[in-house]
């Protein structure tokens, strides 16, 4: 085997997110946040007059739309008029204004910092995602989808609520850092058809068709279909200049194809979501070790997910939600080495049910209790040059099954006590997983809110890290060109314990400000760490501990005219309690982020306005140390006829944001870019 | 957490307003007791009843009934048509318009509902649609401020 070897990443960077990929996978629960509200019974509501009513929100059964003064988390929500007019592409991109959050694109995946932790190597294991209360992230790598590759198209997007902290204690497996759910739009909210366009730097152009409508007798649907062609920026890798590419360019590496359907349809008491996307893209810069700029690097993630629900007030103080989901995750990588390829398939599916109940029987106690059980069929995943037996190929069959119970107690109208637990049991693992979850909300006056909360949150480890196995790559001479991969069955799941106080403060009507402190305390972290004195295999491992502390200070303004401000100061601080001897997975600390987001009208209520600012600091990472940035888009929406919104947006307008961590020289980013966009309804 | 309550289940509040409505419609003669009738699939619950029993006294005896066929309907004063009778609302609301019971649905439609009042979902609360020409109709009077608490009046 002849190897050409560039290599922009050390492979031990790269190596676990290598032949990955990520699906969907998911339970649920319908409660939107950890935290019930309090529902008015029926003596206080019959003391109310008709005024009083009409502000009076509803709660549909299990459906706990709440405000974040009842929960007991940190809990922001980006809604879909932001995400308009600050012209989000991706889901990652509405996180980059989300309190302590960054996003890191590796070129393959957008990976998402939280609280000054990069999670590029956890391709996002360290955060649930969610859509419509369906889990995203896959049960092989764990990825929470963020950036393209999440099967949704973010036109599709009601608001995204991001709790950070733990959220174990109802949701298990990967809710670690933070919980993000995404909640679609509904039928109702188009009532017609609409087109939308869109072209962009790199020749990126996007085209999306919808039809959504509620009918008469109660049903509603919603049908969309979405594709996009980008033949991604040129980016250059110095590591890899050479005389005849002496900037080391790699043009349109970065191509990039997807194709997104969404269904949803509810009536009468039952609903159901489905949605496909299928992304295809060019690996750029030689990751891996693969030939630099080699067109025929290539890669694709495809996922579904399908879950149709029953929910109904069984009983005035019983509400009752069963859930029947269904998922599949497919990932292919075509990677050249020399003159052969290797490819990299992987495949999942899986099933699963969530039933769950919601008591108001005891006063002023509102309890959750639900049972949340995956079977995933198929977990295969398959190394093998092209034409040649596998290397590597290994199947699985696994399921895991939790159960938890959480009480919301009022114990007087100024303060809260919420109570959670969840017991997990994962068939790969041998102990149960215990969760539990402390939280108190004081509200000592009408705009003042004192959070405590204590959880404790876990990530279980994956087929990956626990079966992937083969031998090391030598070259001529017996020089190691690819460290080998040992499996290690005995991995025990990564957790960690958080303890965060939060001071929330409305004042003179428009503003709020809110100052968040918290410490995390991770123990037992998955780390990939040479197995041997020479090196020539890695292998996963429960390093051990660190612990993570920072605070948030965040102030939100916001008008009847739409205008909104919101800007956010967070400081992040990390230290490894056993002497950074087990590696420096997650040390890409940033420790100052400041971000500012501005919308408005202008001139007249056709015209808005859109400035969005994020800076960070500097990172290390491995070899590299990235110097920070101050990333600035400006976006302009314009509204001449209800029907048609015309929206452009710069990003990055100072061309400042070049560089993420990893390599020797960091990644390359796009820099300056802009889109065009028009939606039209009719 | 709140002095005042800022969210409720949904048919909690949709009884509370039934409840409210007798507040500002009077009828030809004042009527004691006042049935609060439901026709087809109580969404209710008990809710109906714990509210109406809290809220009689000894000017006005509140009473809920519940039933599946139109035969009683005669003797409420308000009709709360579930949504399970939908289909053949129509028919009965015309058999009824002169007479003077308050009819009251919870559809969700953008189409005129022939009911009396319609309360519907807008923007995560609850609102209504007042019918005019049918209350005129069957002889109720109705207090402005209900009129100018309503979404909708036509």
């Amino acid at each position: 085997m002849k190897t050409i070897y560039h290599s922009m990443l050390p492979t031990s960077y790269f190596q676990q997110k290598l032949f990955k990929s990520s699906l969907i996978r998911l339970f649920t629960i319908w409660i939107l946040s950890p935290l019930a509200t309090q529902a008015a019974d029926v003596s206080e509501l019959a003391d109310m007059n008709l005024e009083e009513l009409l502000a009076v929100k509803i709660i549909t059964a299990s459906k706990y739309q709440q405000d974040s003064s009842d929960n007991a988390g940190v809990v922001s929500v980006i809604d879909s008029q932001q995400i308009k007019h600050f012209g989000y592409r991706t889901v990652g991109d509405a996180l980059r204004s989300v309190p302590g959050f960054f996003i890191s694109n590796n070129r393959m995946y957008e990976n998402v910092g939280i609280r000054g932790f990069d999670q590029s190597d956890s391709f996002n294991g360290r955060m649930l995602v969610m859509i419509d209360g369906n889990r995203i992230n896959e049960p092989v790598y764990d990825s929470g989808f963020v950036g393209n590759e999440l099967p949704l198209d973010v036109d599709l997007i009601d608001r995204i609520e991001v709790v950070r902290g733990p959220g174990s204690s109802m949701y298990g497996n990967n809710a670690f850092f933070a919980v993000v759910n995404i909640i679609t739009k509904h039928g109702k909210q188009f009532q017609g058809s609409e087109l939308a366009g869109s072209w962009g730097s790199f020749e990126t152009f996007k085209g999306r068709a919808s039809y959504g409508r509620k009918l008469d007798n109660g049903l509603e649907y919603l049908l969309s279909a979405t594709t996009s062609n980008s033949e991604g920026p040129t980016l250059k890798f110095p590591d890899a200049a050479t005389s005849s590419n002496p900037l080391g360019r790699d043009f349109q590496g970065n191509r990039d194809h997807t194709r997104k359907f969404f269904a949803k349809a509810s009536w009468g008491d039952f609903s159901f979501v489905g949605g496909y996307g299928q992304r295809k893209r060019g690996l750029p810069g030689g990751t891996f070790g693969t030939n630099f700029a080699d067109p025929d690097n290539r890669y694709l993630d495809g996922e579904a997910f399908v879950n149709l629900q029953y929910q109904k007030q069984i009983f005035p103080h019983l509400d009752f939600s069963g859930r029947a989901f269904y998922g599949s995750y497919d990932y292919q990588g075509y990677f050249r080495f020399g003159d052969v390829t290797l490819t990299a398939p992987l495949q999942a599916w899986w099933t699963g049910f969530d039933l769950q109940a919601v008591s108001t029987y005891f006063d002023k106690h509102t309890i959750v209790a639900g049972i949340d059980v995956q079977e995933n069929w198929q977990q295969k995943q398959t190394l093998s040059y092209q034409g040649m037996t596998p290397y590597f190929h290994d199947e699985r069959d696994t399921h895991r099954i939790g159960v938890y119970l959480q009480d919301d107690f009022h114990i007087t109208d100024q303060l809260l006590l919420s109570l959670g637990a969840r017991f997990d049991d994962h068939s790969l693992i041998s102990e149960a997983l215990f969760s539990p979850r402390l939280g108190l909300v004081y509200r000592p006056f009408a705009d003042t809110l004192i959070k405590i909360q204590y959880g404790q949150a876990f990530r279980a480890p994956n087929v990956i890290q626990q079966f992937q196995q083969y031998s090391p790559t030598f070259g001529p001479n017996n020089t190691l060109i690819a460290p080998g991969q040992l499996a290690n069955r005995s991995l025990r799941a990564e957790q960690v314990d958080t303890y965060q106080l939060s001071f929330e403060q409305g004042f003179l009507d428009h503003w709020r400000f809110v100052a968040t402190g918290y410490l995390m305390e991770i123990n037992k972290r998955f780390g990939q760490v040479s197995a041997d004195p020479t090196n020539e295999n890695n292998q996963y491992h429960n390093l051990g501990g660190e612990i993570g502390y920072g605070a948030e200070f965040e102030l939100q303004g916001r008008w009847q005219d739409g205008t909104l401000l919101r800007t956010a100061y967070s400081y992040a601080q990390e230290k490894d309690l056993d002497g950074d001897e087990d590696g420096d997975l997650l040390n890409s600390v940033a420790s100052h982020l400041y971000q500012l987001n501005v919308m408005t009208p202008l001139f007249n209520p056709q015209w808005r306005g859109g400035l969005e600012l994020q800076m960070l600091s500097d990172r290390e990472f491995n070899q590299s140390k990235v110097k920070g940035y101050t990333r600035v888009n400006l976006s302009l929406l314009y509204q001449p006829i209800k029907k048609l919104d015309v929206s452009a947006t710069v990003y990055d307008v100072f061309n400042d944001h070049l560089r993420e961590p990893g390599g020797v020289l960091g990644i390359p980013q796009e820099g300056r870019s802009f889109r065009l966009k028009i939606d039209y309804r009719f | 957490m709140q002095t005042r309550a800022e969210s409720a289940a949904e048919y909690d509040l949709k009884a509370a307003f039934l409840y409210n409505f007798s507040v500002f419609v009077s009828w030809p003669t004042p009527p004691n007791p006042l049935n609060l009738c439901v026709y087809g699939d109580s969404p209710f619950g008990q809710t109906l009843d714990k509210l109406l029993a809290k809220k009689s006294n000894s000017r006005t005896n509140y009473q809920a009934f519940y039933f599946d066929k139109p035969s009683a309907v005669n003797t409420c004063h308000i009709l709360f048509i579930s949504r399970s009778h939908t289909e053949t609302m129509d028919a009965l609301l015309k058999k009824l318009a002169t007479q003077p019971i308050l009819t009251v649905t919870d559809l969700e439609t953008n189409e005129p509902v022939a009911s009396m009042i319609n309360i519907h979902e807008q923007h995560g609360r609850l609102n209504f649609d007042i019918n005019r020409e049918a209350l005129i109709k069957a002889g109720l009077n109705v207090h402005a401020k209900l009129l100018t608490l309503a979404n909708e009046v036509r």
